[in-house]
């Protein structure tokens, strides 16, 4: 099991490019639900994975090993849009076309259920049900325990069952009268 | 809860095929990663080995100072000696007293380890000379270290009382020291002090030392300088140190196996 970059300067690197960009942009994206933060987030995970002595070069092994740190930066960055949104006393709708369709995508009350879960258990639910990890490997990527993860995405789901739940009902009502 | 499941993973799939990456992803990436810098890893290898290797040295050198500390004799040493010719003739006592007090061999006595008491005395005579000669202060309720080197005097205290005269162990950052004190009906004074972490250096009862002098230095039948000579050892003469130390005419002398008594400032390094 080799877990140390020792040869081959960069070339390692663009099999697993070629193998994980998309996914990675598509796990950050669906975290970040910002097309440009999550191109510059796969970058800046690319970028740390080719530099640090300890990425590991076999594949599944490097692919927890991205998505780890791409939660890592999704984490950075939404602590920065944080503080950046602090001083707003209002909330500014967002402008960004796309962002705003995505929001209409499937399931629209469900999608909107997910975005009210916290951050952690947006991360567990993406990665246990968008990337279909194990608990275990949710667990590795978001660096907590196993048991942890599994909370997470249970509680998960039980918020958003009650949260569509009461919209049904709201709905139904509407419907009634 | 499985038809919840199954609904979250068809929206999250949903919103994956919709959040479809930029069609060159992955040469944009490859572009951004060849412009980076790559850290030699040769660099950081050389550096863990030169990190090893200064840990290693400087676990040596602290359990060497240890064990001196701990086992025994000559702290000292470094300059090649500058020192006098015969003792006899131009030999300088470094001993400041006036008093003489000048045994007879018969009153001689053999090496011994120092009292509490005496050592309490030793210390409190000897410490503010040792410290103004080698011109660091006292460690006071700190211990000698990196970034702070100053004298304390290891407990528990060490020394040795001879004749009249006598020695104790005190301690620098990164090495031993001794302290040679002669005594009188004053009491204790302080002669002078050598540090280091090699024998040979300075001396002390039961171990080797180096005679150092330009010249040969006498030794003689007693300590004295009307004692009658036995040899005159060269400098660099290796001699083991059976007794002492004796105060007699302003200075001290050490008992060198198979020749006699020498005088103290043959036997210890140059300033």
């Amino acid at each position: 099991m080799t877990s140390q970059a020792e040869e081959g300067g960069k070339a390692w690197i663009e099999p697993m490019v070629r193998q994980l960009a998309r996914p990675a942009f598509q796990l950050a994206m669906g975290l970040v639900r910002d097309r440009e933060a999550a191109e510059d987030i796969v970058q800046e995970a690319f970028l740390r994975a080719m530099q640090n002595r300890r990425t590991p070069h076999i594949a599944e092994e490097f692919r927890l090993w991205l998505y780890r740190v791409i939660v890592n930066l999704v984490r950075d960055h939404q602590r920065r849009r944080a503080r950046e949104r602090r001083p707003t006393l209002w909330v500014t709708p967002s402008t960004d076309p796309a962002i705003e369709a995505e929001r209409l995508i499937g399931d629209q009350r469900l999608a909107e259920a997910i975005q009210r879960l916290t951050q952690r258990e947006r991360e567990a639910i993406q990665l246990r049900f968008g990337e279909d990890a194990s608990y275990g490997d949710t667990a590795r990527i978001m660096g907590t325990r196993e048991s942890t993860a599994r909370v997470l995405v249970h509680r998960a789901l039980d918020k958003l069952r009650a949260s569509l739940s009461r919209q049904e009902l709201e709905e139904g009502w509407r419907i009634s009268t | 809860m499985n038809a919840l499941e199954d609904r979250v993973r068809a929206q999250l799939l949903a919103e994956r095929q919709a959040a479809a990456p930029p069609p060159d992803l992955e040469a944009q990436l490859l572009y951004a990663l060849h412009r980076s810098e790559v850290p030699a890893r040769r660099a950081g290898i050389f550096r863990q080995v030169v990190l090893a290797a200064a840990v290693v040295g400087f676990a040596s050198l602290v359990a060497f100072g240890f064990s001196r500390l701990q086992s025994r004799p000559a702290p000292a040493g470094h300059a090649i000696p500058t020192a006098s010719a015969s003792e006899s003739t131009s030999a300088t006592p470094t001993v400041s007293a006036s008093g003489s007090v000048s045994p007879s061999a018969t009153a001689i006595a053999a090496a011994r380890p120092a009292t509490a008491d005496e050592l309490t005395a030793m210390v409190g005579a000897g410490k503010p000379g040792a410290e103004r000669d080698l011109g660091i202060r006292d460690c006071g309720s700190s211990q000698p270290g990196p970034g702070n080197d100053c004298f304390a005097v290891p407990s528990p205290k060490r020394g040795t009382i001879g004749t009249e005269a006598g020695y104790f162990l005190g301690a620098r950052f990164g090495s031993g020291c001794w302290v040679y004190l002669y005594h009188d009906s004053g009491g204790w004074h302080y002669v002078n002090v050598r540090c280091g972490q090699a024998t040979g250096y300075a001396p002390t009862v039961g171990a080797d030392d180096q005679v150092y002098v330009t010249g040969c230095a006498n030794t003689r039948t007693t300590p004295g300088l009307g004692s009658p000579v036995v040899d005159c050892l060269p400098n660099g003469t290796v001699v083991h140190l059976t007794n002492g130390p004796a105060y007699s005419d302003g200075k001290l002398w050490w008992r060198l196996q198979g020749h006699g008594w020498m005088a103290h400032d043959f036997l210890i390094s140059p300033a």
